[in-house]
């Protein structure tokens, strides 16, 4: 995009305006994904602020060869996987790590998504992760199958069964809950 | 039973937004890291050329089209017909490119404007700036002025992505950027189609085979110089109209910043 290709240039050259508008123009997006990927609020904010943290740490040598959306995206795509794996060191086994208590979400929140989409949200954290991410990287992220699959170093064919069996399973966990 | 395409639509409408706290605390934190950033960095007052003085020009339009939108093409769309128009006017020897731009249907669009001399000099007129381009020992010196107090401001502009662009890639012409540029397979198609209005009009017509923005060249077939290059994104109603002019070669004062400064 122009208007990115710009701000980079000018973020290169210490324009704190520019930066402030990729954070805005991002931010929202960013966090969805994230909280989508982690399953937490307060982590996927963490991860947002270090994705922007490190952009700007490392903007004068950063070159914008595709869409900055999808840089972005892939960071905080990186960054939840290892927030994933560090959790799993934690509890030991991955699988533990995946069920997250309800309450470990802010109730305001879950008050404001409604009872479908916390119903939903609790779902995404039961599938296995590989699953999780190609469906949200696809719907939410909007990465291609092709994307999805240079990011998780499989054939596109595993990350469109990936996905189908994602949604077959988040099918399945809502309906059980219905 | 939820059917599939519901629950795509629910993953759909999962939107969070941050909070007022977050914001400062992530703006407070990037603020300082760019700060910091531009401490260790070297500032870039002057742009290092490695390519021959004379591929500029080519550099200029086709950084452009690179930038606005070639840049998401890959590789497969060199054909020989465009690499002759890309040649041509590499040998061009002055020129007068109109550009206007604009990043979405709401936004005016800007108007900026480029000449180069005979002897590889660019004046750039941007916004209420004046931006003067010259080289010497293979090194671009570049210098702002306002257009009203003519006093030195910063260069920082549309016109930053083409000095950007030949400080740090140094090849300048059409295939060696497209080819830099990461493809993926088969993503570019370029149509060539004779106008029905003017045997003397080609028009190659660049197209994304995934995404909707597209670019479109006019260019001479006698002259083989491009005279028009637009282009659009549907999707954010990005667009850029550019508009080549070779009738005018300017005088030398034109392009010296000195002369403009003391006028």
């Amino acid at each position: 995009m122009l208007e990115d290709k710009l701000l980079v240039i000018k973020c290169r050259h210490g324009d704190k305006d520019a930066i402030c508008r990729i954070y805005s123009k991002y931010k929202n997006y960013l966090l969805t994904l994230a909280r989508a990927l982690v399953g937490e609020q307060t982590t996927a904010e963490d991860i947002v602020h270090d994705v922007f943290v490190k952009f700007a740490k490392a903007v004068g040598q950063f070159r914008l060869t595709g869409s900055l959306k999808g840089y972005l995206a892939t960071c905080v795509c990186n960054l939840a996987r290892d927030k994933i794996r560090e959790r799993a060191r934690q509890n030991k086994a991955l699988e533990s790590a995946e069920h997250i208590p309800r309450d470990s979400e802010n109730p305001e929140q879950l008050a404001i998504d409604g009872e479908e989409l916390s119903q939903l949200r609790l779902a995404i954290r039961q599938i296995p992760y590989e699953q999780r991410e190609a469906v949200i990287l696809h719907l939410k992220g909007g990465m291609k199958f092709r994307e999805i699959a240079g990011l998780q170093g499989v054939s596109v064919s595993t990350v469109h069964g990936r996905y189908r069996y994602g949604l077959d399973k988040l099918r399945s966990l809502l309906n059980s809950e219905a | 039973m939820k059917p599939a395409e519901n629950i795509e639509q629910m993953v759909k409408k999962l939107n969070d937004s941050t909070s007022a706290e977050m914001d400062e605390r992530v703006l407070g934190d990037v603020l300082q890291a760019l700060e910091q950033s531009q401490k260790t960095t070297t500032p870039k007052r002057r742009f290092i050329m490695k390519s021959p003085i004379t591929k500029f020009a080519a550099a200029a339009v086709i950084i452009i089209a690179v930038l606005i939108g070639i840049g998401h093409f890959g590789r497969n769309g060199s054909s020989i017909a465009l690499a002759d128009i890309t040649e041509q006017f590499e040998s061009v020897p002055f020129f007068n490119l109109t550009i206007y731009l604009s990043y979405d249907t709401s936004a005016e669009a800007k108007k900026v404007e480029i000449w180069k001399s005979g002897d590889s000099r660019f004046r750039v007129h941007e916004e209420n700036k004046v931006i003067f381009a010259g080289f010497s020992n293979g090194e671009i010196n570049i210098v702002a002025f306002d257009k009203t107090t003519r006093q030195p401001t910063n260069p920082m502009g549309f016109s930053s992505f083409i000095l950007e662009d030949l400080h740090s890639d140094g090849r300048f012409s059409l295939d060696t950027i497209i080819n830099s540029i990461p493809s993926e397979e088969g993503i570019t198609s370029v149509k060539t189609a004779y106008t029905a209005a003017s045997e003397e009009t080609v028009v190659f017509e660049i197209k994304h085979k995934e995404t909707p923005e597209w670019i479109s060249i006019w260019a001479l077939r006698d002259s083989k110089l491009p005279v028009r290059m637009c282009f659009h994104d549907p999707r954010t109603g990005e667009f850029g109209d550019f508009f080549f002019d070779y009738s005018e070669q300017k005088e030398a004062e034109f392009f010296d910043p000195e002369a403009f400064t003391t006028q």
